[in-house]
């Protein structure tokens, strides 16, 4: 019952994972490699479909070795009786036989029974299994639909577990090992040496070789001639040949059909999963590069816009000023000294309003303010929509041809990288421009923020009350001197002594005076505000240096990078997982595989 | 074996001496044009790298060349008796038996012998280099049987002389031709290559094997001799059917065997060294016959020296003459490739590459600068000293109001670097043009070039490329170009079109005596206009200068005539301008092409040109002469 709800949970894993595969096969990619292996994972699910639906029918069991060792020899052995032509002369068996039950439907494996000679025995073996006799893959130089090779290619897709063949002068035959690696993935093994009435034991040498590559658990070394002999005359084989068919019936018996089809199946999927994630594993380091650009481009233009932006914002004294002032001034309400202070801004806004119309450069943009600059930034996009033909837009720090350096070399990385994504200059030019335009205001709103709140904070500094007080006490003193001179004037000095009035050669160098003071103090109240600006710009420029952006100059190939790494982790957990089924449910067997 | 051929003048007893000496110097002859061979494929070889094809060493005729004609053709007085054939079938139970002693170690396992193993007579060493006649194998004295089975990356071959080897033999046993090693395979095909006689060991399991097959097949093409010895027969069982695998074998390969023995499957008589070779007739067979029954070593007696070395060699050289496998099939491929190399390059010869450059309009304030710095220096002396006097004065009025500009927050640019962007800016547009056809030209699927284009389309050779254009850009002296192109012009001005010099020379000296008027003028006017005037209008400047504004002046000292001539010239002033701009634009576009030849295309299109020119090299037409030589030898030596 356990067994039977371990197969079930076994089959729906697989189900399950056959599922994920072809949901992850059929999403397109714009990477050549990983189409590549998407296209080699749809192919394996086309493969291995008939596989899963013939996973109770009796295991398909073929002989594999080269030509000479008994292949023949070996099948009349197991059936007792010649039912192939076994031979001295080379190649012997060039059309395949097939020796199954009578009760079994060979209908439902689809075999190509064109080229098949189909012989059935009601012998005990073949209840559980059907046997194939293949021809041999060492006497074809060229391969040809009608060379043996070719056959023995034909049949080898229906093969349950392959019955490799050897003799002392065989098996380390380059041919043959070479053929049999392509053939093992989705099978199971049992090795056999034969002519063990001539050759000697060779087991021990075989074992070394092959354990390179599989995972070999016992080697037979049979006489076939006695074997059949003995089957004649009603006696059971004995010794090495006994073991073999010992092996065969208890290991490939009914009750081990589903586990070893489900062998074959995970390995064969294991395999082509690997080769999927080997293939797009090649392509990873072109694909790092490009990335590794794209950062490099996107950092390097933050830095261009900041070190524009730091220039400019330099230069722009004027505008510094009037909107510290303009600061100041918010947070002070009404005092005689931020009165002044408010005349002299109004009258430098008068000014600044022009250079608003002018505003040429971002900086000055940022510098203007958030609110008036986005207001500004969307007319200016608009504008730069209607003639974006125009060469060079003056307050793009990315100029054109720095964006078409960057677009060459961006596009000989996604050549290299194979990303097919069409990098024609002219159409994309267009819309790396426009990006280039995000990426800008992106970044000029930024600045602006950044820029409201350093005016806000420095004007909040000298806004100190000792600051205040100092300014308005230092101000007030003139007016407050002519007040007092006019007031004793007019009080005193006319009407209790009878001096005359003061006149306008009085009044006229106070007036002087009184301009002359409040602008020194204004003067110096702007020199206080403006010191350790530079830094500060220094400061503000390099913190948006370093600022993240949200996207780059190439978006597109930015989300097509993530993609790729993303596939391969979907590869890599696909292993995993397979990888965690067959450790589950594969348990022990004696039967040999390729090693995983 | 003691009653083999001891006497050396065996090689001669097929034939008469005079005949044998006749050949022996047709021989030396044919030697020497292999030699020169030799020496002008190198030379042709290193000539043809840039085609990139597979190297000599490697090819079946240059091998046969290396290891069989250059070093028997000049000494050839033995032959080269070597037992070959797949993996565990026997080879070296076979040689051991030859020898007659226990000269290579046998084993169970397959694919043992691993490095050849070379008997030679007594005294052989002394007359013949042995390192002459093996050059891919590195020589060890053999201290026994066991070392061929040792598993080391040189190829070695383990040698010793024994008082039972004839005297003009040489004698190998050779690794596998089908195991898992390839190695083994390359060290057979080396010794298959240098021998004359081949003792082919076959068995019923292996004589229809692809490998061994192929194997075989390349001895017949080289006309070697060979003796076929079918090892572990099951007698009298198979003796129906050794003649069907030999028929089967020979018509596959093509090899004729002179001799053919059957080896019983006896593997205690095979350690013993005492098996029983029974040498059978067949259809094929060409030796002498001769029915006694027994050792193999015997029949190596038989051979007829003189005729079967000659006969390798031949089949050697003719294999290397062959049209399709030989020399002069690599000549071809050669002469196609080069032609492939051209057609590649005119794919880059057809195209024109870049469309529309869009070059930037030259400074012409600079331009202009540069023609009154001319012009200065070609004064009459008193004009000189007017002129240059207001120019003095002129020129400190731009200063200072050029610096309060500056203070103003105005930043000036400066004409030349503001060229110098714009030009950057079409030079990168032309290179987007550029790298554009050459990703077209990468979808023709020429594969010469698209293999060498996706290098050159890399991102990080994209790069490299556009930063040492950057430098170069950076670094050119536009000062001088434009100075030297002034001079020119100016020169042939002066030169060419004499009246028109005379003319400006007059007008120069009418307005150097209004010149106070006008310079006043120009101060408060044009003081702050100054850069327009310059910038802006550059096309119509120098007439300004020269004309419009010495109109007055000119009317009442040159009278009205002289003023007509001037707005004629006008024109051709204008022309002149014009023409600098466009010989300027004309340089720097020549420059830029330099350059990409230089930095991008130069390599490409260098190898693609020197890769079609081998066909017509001088060594090229030395092999080609040689091999005709020696076709013709060849023809002379068989008639």
């Amino acid at each position: 019952m356990t067994t039977e709800l371990a197969q079930l949970e076994l089959l729906a894993h697989i189900d399950e994972l056959v599922t994920q595969l072809s949901t992850w096969s059929a999403a397109p990619s714009a990477w050549e490699t990983v189409s590549h292996g998407k296209s080699l994972v749809k192919r394996l699910l086309q493969r291995i479909e008939p596989l899963r639906a013939r996973v109770e029918a009796p295991l398909v069991v073929a002989t594999f070795g080269g030509t000479g060792v008994g292949k023949s020899s070996l099948v009349n052995a197991l059936i007792g009786e010649e039912v192939t032509m076994a031979g001295r002369q080379r190649p012997t068996t060039t059309n395949p036989i097939v020796l199954a039950h009578p009760q079994t439907d060979l209908s439902a494996y689809d075999l190509p029974l064109a080229d098949l000679k189909v012989v059935t025995r009601d012998v005990p073996l073949l209840r559980d299994i059907v046997l194939i006799d293949c021809p041999d893959p060492d006497t074809t130089e060229g391969e040809t639909a009608e060379s043996n090779l070719a056959r023995l290619h034909r049949l080898l897709p229906y093969c349950d577990v392959l019955l490799y063949v050897s003799t002392q002068q065989k098996y380390r035959s380059a041919k043959v090992s070479d053929e049999l690696l392509q053939a093992a993935s989705g099978c199971r093994l049992v090795f056999v040496q034969t002519h063990a009435d001539l050759d000697e034991d060779i087991r021990d040498d075989w074992r070394k070789q092959l354990s390179a590559k599989y995972s070999v658990n016992d080697l037979f070394f049979v006489d076939s001639k006695q074997a059949i002999q003995e089957q004649r005359s009603g006696v059971r084989p004995t010794g090495e040949f006994g073991r073999l068919i010992d092996l065969l019936f208890r290991e490939l018996s009914a009750a081990q059909r589903v586990r070893i089809r489900r062998a074959n199946l995970l390995g064969l999927v294991h395999e082509v999963v690997e080769r999927a994630r080997d293939t797009i594993a090649g392509n990873a380091a072109a694909v790092e590069q490009l990335e590794q650009t794209l950062a490099y481009q996107r950092k390097h233009a933050t830095e261009r816009m900041a070190a524009r932006l730091q220039d400019e914002l330099l230069v722009s004294r004027g505008l510094w000023e009037q909107r510290l002032l303009g600061q100041v001034t918010q947070l002070w309400g009404y005092s005689p000294f931020a009165s002044v202070l408010r005349l002299w801004h109004s009258q430098a806004a008068l000014l600044a309003s022009y250079t608003l119309m002018r505003a040429k450069s971002t900086a000055q943009m940022a510098l203007v303010g958030a609110f008036h600059g986005s207001r500004w930034l969307a007319s200016r996009s608009k504008s730069s929509e209607a003639d974006r033909r125009l060469e060079d837009v003056a307050t793009l720090s990315l100029s054109d041809a720095d964006l078409r350096e960057a677009q060459l070399v961006i596009a000989g990385h996604v050549h290299t990288a194979r990303l097919q994504r069409s990098m024609l200059m002219d159409q994309s030019f267009d819309r790396l421009r426009q990006a280039a335009a995000g990426v800008q205001d992106e970044f000029i709103t930024d600045a602006a923020r950044r820029i409201d709140d350093l005016i806000l904070e420095t004007a909040r500094r000298h806004s100190h009350w000792f600051t205040r007080f100092r300014f308005e006490i230092l101000f007030a003193c003139l007016p407050a001197f002519l007040l007092y001179r006019v007031g004793r004037n007019f009080f005193y000095d006319t009407f209790w002594l009878g001096q005359p009035h003061l006149e306008a050669n009085f009044y006229i160098p106070a007036a002087l005076f009184l301009v002359l003071w409040s602008a020194l103090l204004v003067m110096m109240f702007t020199a206080r505000l403006r010191s350790g600006l530079t830094r500060r710009v220094q400061e503000l420029a390099s913190e948006l240096a370093a600022a993240k952006m949200g996207a780059g100059l190439f978006p597109e190939i930015e989300h097509d990078c993530r993609q790729f790494s993303e596939e391969r982790n979907r590869l890599e957990a696909f292993l995993m997982k397979i990888d965690s089924i067959r450790s589950q449910y594969t348990g022990t067997s004696e039967l040999g595989s390729v090693k995983a | 074996m003691t009653d083999g051929p001891r006497d050396p003048t065996a090689l001669d007893t097929a034939s008469p001496n005079a005949h044998s000496a006749g050949r022996e110097g047709a021989l030396q002859e044919l030697g020497g044009l292999v030699q020169k061979l030799a020496t002008s494929l190198a030379k042709l070889e290193s000539a043809a790298v840039a085609l990139q094809l597979p190297a000599l060493a490697g090819r079946e005729w240059f091998d046969l060349l290396q290891r069989k004609l250059l070093p028997q053709l000049q000494d050839g007085a033995y032959l080269i008796v070597a037992v070959v054939g797949g993996t565990n079938i026997g080879k070296s139970v076979v040689f051991n038996h030859i020898a007659g002693f226990r000269a290579s170690a046998s084993s169970p396992l397959a694919s043992g012998t691993k490095h050849p193993v070379c008997l030679v007579p007594e005294q052989f060493t002394e007359t013949h280099d042995l390192q002459l006649l093996f050059p891919s194998f590195e020589l060890r004295p053999w201290a026994g049987g066991d070392e061929a089975l040792q598993s080391i990356p040189e190829n070695c071959l383990f040698w010793r002389s024994h008082e039972r080897v004839p005297d003009n033999l040489v004698i190998l046993d050779t690794p596998d031709v089908d195991s898992d090693a390839p190695i083994n395979w390359q060290r057979a095909d080396a010794v298959r290559q240098a021998a004359d006689v081949l003792v082919a060991v076959l068995t019923q399991q292996k004589y229809n094997d692809a490998a061994v097959k192929q194997f075989f097949r390349k001895a017949a093409t080289e006309d070697k001799a060979a003796i076929i010895v079918f090892n572990q027969v099951e007698l009298p069982d198979d003796e129906e059917y050794w003649p069907v695998w030999l028929n089967t074998f020979c018509s596959e390969t093509g090899l004729k065997p002179e001799y053919v023995y059957l080896a019983p499957n006896n593997r205690k008589a095979a350690e013993a060294i005492a098996l029983e070779f029974e040498e059978r007739e067949w259809q094929g067979t060409t030796g002498p016959q001769l029915t006694q029954r027994g050792s193999l070593s015997e029949v190596l007696s038989r051979l007829r020296f003189a005729e079967i070395k000659l006969r390798t060699l031949r089949g050697s050289l003719q294999f290397v003459l062959d049209s399709h496998s030989g020399a002069p099939a690599y000549l071809e491929q050669i002469r196609s490739r080069g032609q492939q190399f051209r057609d590649a390059a005119g794919v880059f010869l057809r195209r024109s590459m870049v469309q529309n450059a869009d070059w930037p309009t030259p400074p012409n304030s600079l331009i202009i600068n540069d023609m009154w710095a001319w012009w200065r220096n070609h004064r009459e002396a008193w004009t000189a000293g007017i002129h240059g006097f207001y120019g003095r004065i002129g020129g400190a009025v731009r200063t200072g109001w050029q610096a309060v500009r500056t203070r103003l927050g105005h930043t000036a640019v400066e004409p030349i670097s503001a060229y110098r962007k714009q030009e950057w800016a079409a030079i990168v547009r032309v290179l987007q043009q550029l790298y554009e056809q050459l990703h077209i030209i990468t979808t023709l699927n020429n594969p010469l070039l698209t293999a060498r284009l996706n290098h050159l389309l890399s991102g990080t050779s994209c790069e490299a490329l556009l930063s040492c254009l950057q430098q170069e850009h950076d670094q050119f002296d536009f000062d001088a170009l434009i100075h030297e192109l002034v001079s020119t012009e100016m020169e042939w001005l002066r030169t060419e079109r004499q009246p028109l010099f005379d003319l400006l020379r007059k007008v120069d000296g009418a307005t150097a005596v209004f010149r106070p008027v006008f310079t006043v003028g120009f101060a408060l006017s044009g003081g702050v206009g100054a850069e327009h005037f310059l910038v802006d209008a550059a096309t119509h400047t120098l007439t300004h200068m020269a004309v419009d504004a010495s109109a007055v002046a000119a009317t009442t000292v040159a009278g009205e005539a002289a003023v007509d001539a001037a707005t004629g010239m006008l024109g051709q002033a204008k022309a002149s301008l014009l023409r600098l701009q466009g010989k300027f634009t004309q340089r720097r576009e020549v420059w830029l092409l330099d350059q990409l030849k230089q930095h991008l295309l130069g390599g490409l299109l260098a190898e693609l040109e020197a890769g079609a020119t081998v066909a017509d090299s001088p060594s090229f037409h030395e092999v080609a002469g040689l091999l005709q030589d020696l076709t013709r030898r060849m023809g002379e030596i068989e008639s």
